[in-house]
This record gives structure tokens, C-alpha cells and sequence, in this order.
């Protein structure tokens, strides 16, 4: 669905009289033809911030407007004015004939810049008489939240964004700000390089390509789309297992036991069903093994008479001497597990530091990777390309031995490996120190009890000697408690074993669904789309003039979506002859191919809104810029809007003009404010 | 010494390659904080932090360390809002620094002002700004907020001043 300018106010209240620029957009080729100074780019950028898209142009929160609205704004009577108070108000409509007003203050008001005041409604008269909702922007949710302005917006063009992936890993949403850039080029920087100029701080990986291709609706965005949903699937298996494998552990823990539960997802055919192991003086032994030693145990001692203290004098004296024993045995034992438990706390300190500076490091090279792309965007070539400024060898080659560093993919590679194994390894410290501190707990109670038996044994020898045997019935009672316990775990296994059977297999289906996607090849209509793109990118450049390189040897990569010169990526570089005005012809005609293209495709979401603010750089030449503007009036037809700025030449333009339907805004005085 | 001689050690022979040896230059890994762009950006990000734009290279060398690595920089932020400066100095050395500011300066993203105080260039400061306003090196540039606007005076205040540089100032 595209989006439709249909007016736009700018207001400013100076120290000494109101001032206002208003006009109504043609549904086709609009042109503002003004000097330099006059305010077109505060026009053009007074949309962009009216939509809440001057992230599209930098981080900064503040305003992009000029200064007539910031500052200090021109009046008529040639004084000058403080700005006290100032904002914008767009009313734009859908394909749907939908109307949404927005008005936002830049400066004064007492109202901040993160409050978009819309107003929505069927007809543009209705608007006047609808309830206002407040929405916000430039904060966190404002793309997802429903009273987010961005969320608003591409729920006002009909547009789903995706989920895509981010440079630091994980995914997030392709914002609006990552999309507008196709759309607008502004005068300062915009026309600076071949490719659209992105906002690399949002960090999202291949930008670029992630942008043009949800322009164009190319399915391999789909296809992503489908992938993140399996992938958060997959996360959802794994987290359900964890939780039931924690229930299995800790239910055992609870009861003194050992159960050996993955916590780790896996698919049917690795998946080993819950073991469960009880500590019998000292050793770990199936826990049915166990049961029946203790089921044993206890029927013996029910079947047979209770026996008296005196009866078993001697017997009490042997089992008390053993017992002490026992509590010196294992109090020394404690003592050595308590000791590696420590070495293993310490190990995994260790590598969770060395874990840290890996993942700082990795952060430092992925910003390097983003500073090379600035440079390279902003000509600094001891930046983007790492090369001396003085005798242009490589920089970074002199800090190793062996005289070649690595590059930074490849040391990013390296170090995601290290971060790996430190992962392992302290994974399988961290269970070798769970382990010890179940041993040690297992000890601790063993302690307990050898204690326990000592006291219960020095009392039973001092007690009346027809009294039955304390020894005895207290052994009775913790029997039945141990197989009690052992019941209850053996249910609580059977039911999580169960649960990890059903999430197996749906572990199973889907990384065999995972893994057809990601094998699938492009598919037929991608091909065609992009095949589209390329051939009206290059009969433009035809038809603009280009001569710096022959037209045929220039191409869109599909992997990066820039245009390349015979696999090379395109950039403004004089050494291999493109010229500076080729460069901007190579602009004009990517963007608006892509405008084409998008609008050709079914399945595209360009916004058929195209803005171009001063495009005639580098005084490229008339016959150019007439078959650029021939090229805006036809794409107009099919239904899309253009705002062209300009301070060129009046009679050139009209020239140009001739023949091309086109609306022309209001450029009255000086300057874009007057009094009102 | 002689053949005989017991304590010599019969000397190893190399084996014969059985296979023509070729060799080649492998690339060894380079952590990010000794890539020259991410040097360079820091040192810029250093200078737009400092007042006037400008630091003394002593100051210099105390901030790339503070940003090279997290237990430096909690190490400085100790010091910085410590209570008693007059105990104890930190100072620190970078030993790239020096290879950093004659690129710079080569790029003509830094000048060397009379003083011998490293200021940054308009071109530097553009990047510098362009840096920020991209939000790169966030984490480098959320510690230097955490410094504030960093003054030459200010700063050794804070990190304490070695007795003899104290005697000489004062006698200055």
C-alpha cells in the first residue's frame, strides 16, 4: 500500500509575528523550484520529521529542521526573529482512501518531541471532527507498542515488517527508519556514494539488501520471516526442556537422589530416557537397585521382633565405634569436596573473564566492521580501507609476526569459535561443580546421620535394658521414608520422560523443516523481480548518460543489492574513472528503478513516494536531467508521487517541464515562512 | 672439547623433507583494540571528549588505556570517584598511541598544536561527531560520559599527582 502526501503547514511563532508555509500535493510529480536558501530542505525534511523518520538520518534526537524553524527565522521587512514556537502538520492518505493528520512540535510548546499528535479518518472533512490519539516515537516500542507512532504508520501502509538479523546476533524488526532511505534523498548527504545512504547505528546486518528486498517483496524475505518463526519455535522446545528436565533434577535433589537429565534439546535419536541413582554408603547405585535393598531391608525388620537395648549391648558398642569412624570418615571427605568445589569455582571465574573479553573484544570488531563503512561514506580511506595515508601499505599487517593479520571476518570467526569452547568449558565446569556440591549435600546427610546414629547408639547404652532398641525403630522409620521418597520420583520421572518424548520429536520436525528452508534455492519470481530491477536500473543509466563505464558491465549484485561495475562493488573513486556526475546519475537511476520495479511487483511495499531534494549535482548535464525528469513523469502516472526540489535554473526547468504533467508548489518571496 | 668428551651432546640431525617445502605468510588474528580504525575512532572519541577538543599526550595515554580494556576502565573509574586523590596516582601507558596520533595526524584528522597538545582537526571533528551520532562504540562512549567533559587540570586532580610533579607545579 502506498502513501499519499496531501498537505502540509509549517508553523512558526517568532518573537515578533506568526509565521506559516502551507500547501496541497499533487497526486503526481510535484516540483518546488526555489533558490538556495529559500527552505526547501526544510520542507522536505518537515515531512520526514512530521513521520517521525529523522532517525532514517542520523541518532540524534534532535529536530532535523533548518533554522527558520530551530532559531533565528528571516522575516519579509529583512529582520530577523528568535523562533519561540514551531511544528508540522502533514495530512497524508493510503491506497485505501484512508486520511491520517499528524502534527508534531519541533521547538517550544512545552510539548516534547516524542509526542505525535494523529487523527485518523475516512475522508479528509472527517478529520477535523475526529478524537486525537497521542503517539509517540524515538523511544523504545514506538515500532511495536500500538500508541507507538511507527506502529500507527505501517499499520496505516498495510505493511508487516519482519524480524531480521542483527550485526550483535539476535533479530530485530526492519524498522521504518531502515526503509525510508529508498524513498528520500536529502541535499547534504544523501547525494554523497552510489547506494542509499543507511542508518547503520539501528545495527542491523546487510541493511541495504534486508531494505530493498522487502521493497520489492522478494520472497527470500519470506523465507527469512519463516525461518525466524521456526528458530523461535525451536527456542520454545528448548526452554520447555530445560524446565522439565529442572523438574526431573531438582525433584531427585529433593529426595537425596541423582538424576542424570539433559538439559540440552535433542531429536528422538539421541535422546537417553531420565536415570536415576540413590547414594548407599558412599556409592551411587540404580535407584531400583536401591529400592529393593531397602524394601528388603524393611520387610526383615518387620517381620522379626522388636528387639530390646539390653539384647543388643554389644552389637550397640561394635555399631558405635563404626559410627564414629564413619563421622570422622566422611567429615574428611566433606572437607575434600568442599575444597574442590572451591578450585572448580575458581576455574569458572576464570573463564567467565576470559569469556567477558572475548565478547568484548568480538563487540570492538563489529564496530570496526560499522566505522570501515563510515569511512568509506565519508572518504576517509585510513578508515574504510585500513590503508597508510603516507605509503599505502596496510595498516593493520605490521602488529602481527608473521607480517598479515587476519581479517576481521575471519578473526570474528575466530574468535566466535573461542567463545564457543569457553561456552563448553565452563558448561562442563558448571556441572562438574553442580555434581560435587549433590555429592557434598549427599555426604552432608550421611554426616547428619552417622551423628545421629552415634547420639542414638550413646543413649541406647545408658538407657533401661528392657527398653526396645532405639537403633532399630529409627532405622524402621527411615526405611519407609527412602521408599516413600523414591515412589514419588519414579512417578515424577515417568511423567517428565513423557514430555521430553513429545518435545523430541517436535525438536525433530523442526530442524527438518529448518533445514529444507534453508537449502531452498530463489525462486522464479525473485529471479524475474530482480531481473526486472536490473534491466530498467541499466536502460536508465543509458538513457541519463552515462559514460564513465560502459553500461552493460554494470549490474546489481543480487548477494548485496549495490550496484557493481562487473562484479566490483560501484563506488565514486576517479582512479577507475567514474565520474562524480556518474556517480549521481547512477543514484537517479537506482532509486528510481527501484520505485519501478517495486511498483511492478505484486507483492512489493515501496511507499510510492519518492523525494528528491536538490538531485542536480555536480551540475550534471541538461539532457540528463530532462531524461530524468521524463522518466519521474511516467513513473507519476502509474500512480506514485514525487517531490522534486530544486534551485537549478528557472528557464532550464520550464524547458525540461515541457510536456511532463507535473503540479508546481508555491514559492512565493524570499523565504518558505511568511507572515501569516 | 673433544668427541670423546662425555658431557657433549650428540647434536640432532634434521631429517630430510621428504616433500619440496613451500612456505607461506598465515594471517594471525589482530584483536579489535590494535586494529588501526578502532584506534583511530577511539582517539577521536577521546579528543571530542576532552574541553576544547585538545589533551596533552599524558592525558592521552591514561584514556586509550582506560578504553582498551573493562578491568582498566573499572580501575580508573575507582580512582576517578575515589575520595582521596592526594594518597596515590594512576597513570597509564598505551603502547600504540604513539603510531595512533601519527596516523592521525598523517590523515589530518588530528594537529599538534605549539603547546605539543593533540587537538582535533574540523575534518576529525566531523567524524568524531558522525561517530556519535551513529551511535558506534557505544560502550567506549558511554565510559567517557562517564567522565564528563575531561579537563587536563581536572583530571590529574582526581587521579592524584606524583609528589615531585606536585613540587614542581607548585613551584611553577
Amino acid at each position: 500500500m502506498s502513501l499519499q502526501l496531501v498537505e502540509i503547514t509549517l508553523d512558526v511563532l517568532t518573537s515578533s509575528a506568526p509565521l506559516r508555509y502551507t500547501t496541497r500535493f499533487g497526486a503526481g510529480l510535484n516540483v518546488l523550484a526555489a533558490p538556495n536558501t529559500y527552505g526547501k530542505s526544510t520542507l522536505a525534511q518537515g515531512i520526514v520529521f512530521a513521520l517521525g523518520l529523522e532517525g532514517m538520518l542520523s541518532a540524534s534526537h534532535t529536530p532535523p529542521l533548518g533554522p527558520a524553524m530551530m532559531t533565528v527565522a528571516d522575516l519579509p521587512s529583512q529582520q530577523r526573529a528568535a523562533v519561540v514556537e514551531s511544528s508540522v502538520t502533514l495530512t497524508c492518505c493510503n491506497d485505501s482512501g484512508r486520511y491520517l493528520r499528524t502534527r508534531r512540535n519541533a521547538l517550544g510548546g512545552g510539548v516534547s518531541t516524542r509526542l505525535i499528535q494523529t487523527w485518523a479518518a475516512d475522508t479528509e472533512a472527517e478529520l477535523a471532527t475526529v478524537n486525537r490519539i497521542d503517539t509517540y516515537v524515538r523511544m523504545g516500542g514506538s515500532a511495536v507498542q500500538e500508541l507507538g507512532f511507527h506502529y500507527v504508520l505501517a499499520e496505516f501502509l498495510g505493511w508487516s515488517l519482519p524480524q531480521v538479523p542483527q550485526y550483535r546476533g539476535g533479530e530485530s524488526l526492519l524498522y521504518l527508519e531502515s526503509l525510508f532511505p529508498l524513498f528520500y534523498v536529502e541535499q547534504k548527504n544523501g547525494w554523497g556514494g552510489v547506494t542509499p545512504r543507511m542508518p547503520t547505528y539501528l545495527g542491523i546486518r546487510d541493511m541495504l539488501k534486508r531494505s530493498v528486498e522487502y521493497v520489492l517483496g522478494l520472497s527470500r524475505l519470506d523465507r527469512i520471516r519463516t525461518l525466524n518463526a521456526l528458530k523461535e519455535e525451536l527456542a520454545d522446545v528448548r526452554v520447555a526442556w530445560t524446565v522439565a528436565a529442572d523438574r526431573a533434577l531438582s525433584g531427585a535433589q529433593a529426595d537425596n537422589l541423582r538424576a542424570s537429565a539433559s538439559r540440552t534439546a535433542t531429536g528422538k535419536a539421541q535422546r537417553q530416557p531420565i536415570h536415576v541413582e540413590a547414594d548407599v554408603e558412599g556409592t551411587w547405585i540404580p535407584l531400583s537397585v536401591a529400592l529393593a535393598q531397602w524394601s528388603d531391608r524393611l520387610a526383615a525388620l518387620e517381620d522379626s521382633r522388636v528387639v530390646t537395648a539390653g539384647e543388643r549391648t554389644v552389637q550397640s558398642r561394635l555399631e558405635l565405634a563404626e559410627a564414629e569412624r564413619s563421622v570422622r570418615r566422611i567429615g574428611g571427605q566433606l572437607r575434600t569436596y568442599s575444597e574442590q568445589t572451591s578450585y572448580v569455582q575458581a576455574d569458572i571465574d576464570a573463564l567467565s573473564a576470559r569469556l567477558a573479553s572475548v565478547e568484548a573484544d568480538r563487540r570492538r570488531l563489529q564496530d570496526l566492521e560499522r566505522i570501515r563503512e563510515l569511512g568509506s561514506d565519508l572518504g576517509v580511506p585510513v578508515l574504510s580501507d585500513d590503508l597508510c595515508p603516507t605509503c599505502l601499505q596496510e595498516l593493520d599487517h605490521r602488529h602481527v609476526a608473521t607480517g598479515e593479520a587476519a581479517t576481521v571476518d575471519a578473526t570474528l570467526a575466530l574468535g566466535d569459535a573461542e567463545r564457543t569452547t569457553l561456552i563448553d568449558m565452563r558448561t562442563v565446569a558448571e556441572r562438574r561443580l553442580d555434581d560435587l556440591m549433590r555429592a557434598r549435600d549427599a555426604l552432608s546427610q550421611q554426616l547428619d546421620f552417622a551423628r545421629g546414629q552415634v547420639r542414638l547408639l550413646r543413649d541406647e547404652l545408658v538407657t533401661e535394658s528392657a527398653a526396645p532398641s532405639l537403633v532399630e525403630v529409627r532405622e524402621q522409620l527411615w526405611l519407609r521414608d527412602r521408599i516413600d521418597g523414591t515412589h514419588r520420583v519414579e512417578a515424577l520421572v515417568a511423567v517428565v520422560d513423557e514430555e521430553l518424548d513429545v518435545l523430541a520429536d517436535r525438536y525433530d520436525t523442526l530442524r527438518a523443516q529448518t533445514r529444507v528452508l534453508e537449502d531452498q534455492p530463489a525462486s522464479d519470481k525473485d529471479k524475474n523481480i530482480l531481473a526486472d530491477f536490473n534491466q530498467r536500473f541499466r536502460s536508465q543509466l543509458r538513457r541519463y548518460g552515462l559514460m564513465s563505464l560502459p553500461v552493460e558491465q554494470i549490474s546489481i549484485d543480487p548477494n548485496t543489492m549495490m550496484p557493481t561495475d562487473d562484479g566490483v562493488e560501484l563506488r565514486f573513486d576517479i582512479t577507475v574513472g567514474m565520474s562524480a556526475s556518474d556517480t549521481i546519475r547512477t543514484k537517479w537511476a537506482y532509486y528510481v528503478a527501484l520505485m519501478e520495479a517495486a511498483t511492478n511487483s505484486a507483492t512489493g511495499h515501496h511507499a510510492g513516494l519518492l523525494i528528491f531534494d536538490e538531485p542536480r549535482q555536480q551540475e550534471t548535464a541538461v539532457t540528463s536531467l530532462s531524461a530524468l525528469i521524463t522518466e519521474l513523469g511516467a513513473v507519476a502516472q502509474q500512480g506514485n508521487q514525487i517531490l522534486y526540489a530544486t534551485s537549478g535554473d528557472l528557464a532550464e526547468l520550464n524547458a525540461v517541464l515541457a510536456g511532463v504533467p507535473h503540479d508546481r508548489l508555491p514559492a512565493p518571496g524570499n523565504h518558505l515562512l511568511l507572515p501569516v | 672439547m673433544t668427541e670423546s668428551d662425555p658431557l657433549q651432546l650428540p647434536r640432532p640431525r634434521r631429517a630430510t623433507p621428504l616433500t619440496p617445502v613451500a612456505s607461506r605468510r598465515t594471517p594471525l588474528p589482530l584483536a579489535g583494540r590494535e586494529r588501526t580504525g578502532w584506534r583511530l575512532a577511539a582517539l577521536l572519541l577521546i579528543l571530542r571528549a576532552c574541553r576544547g577538543r585538545s589533551a596533552t599526550l599524558e592525558q592521552l595515554h591514561v584514556l586509550m588505556w582506560y578504553l582498551r580494556d573493562d578491568a582498566n576502565a573499572t580501575t580508573l573509574l575507582a580512582a576517578w570517584n575515589g575520595p582521596d586523590s592526594a594518597q596515590r596516582s594512576l597513570r597509564a601507558f598505551d603502547p600504540l598511541l604513539d603510531d595512533t596520533l601519527s596516523l592521525a595526524r598523517a590523515s589530518g584528522l588530528v594537529e599538534q598544536q605549539q603547546t605539543g597538545r593533540q587537538a582535533l582537526s574540523a575534518p576529525g571533528g566531523v567524524l568524531a561527531d558522525a561517530l556519535r551520532s551513529e551511535g558506534l562504540m557505544d560502550v567506549e562512549q558511554r565510559l567517557l560520559v562517564q567522565l564528563g567533559s575531561i579537563s587536563e587540570s581536572g583530571m590529574w586532580r582526581r587521579l592524584g599527582e606524583p609528589g615531585s610533579q606536585r613540587l614542581y607545579r607548585r613551584l611553577a
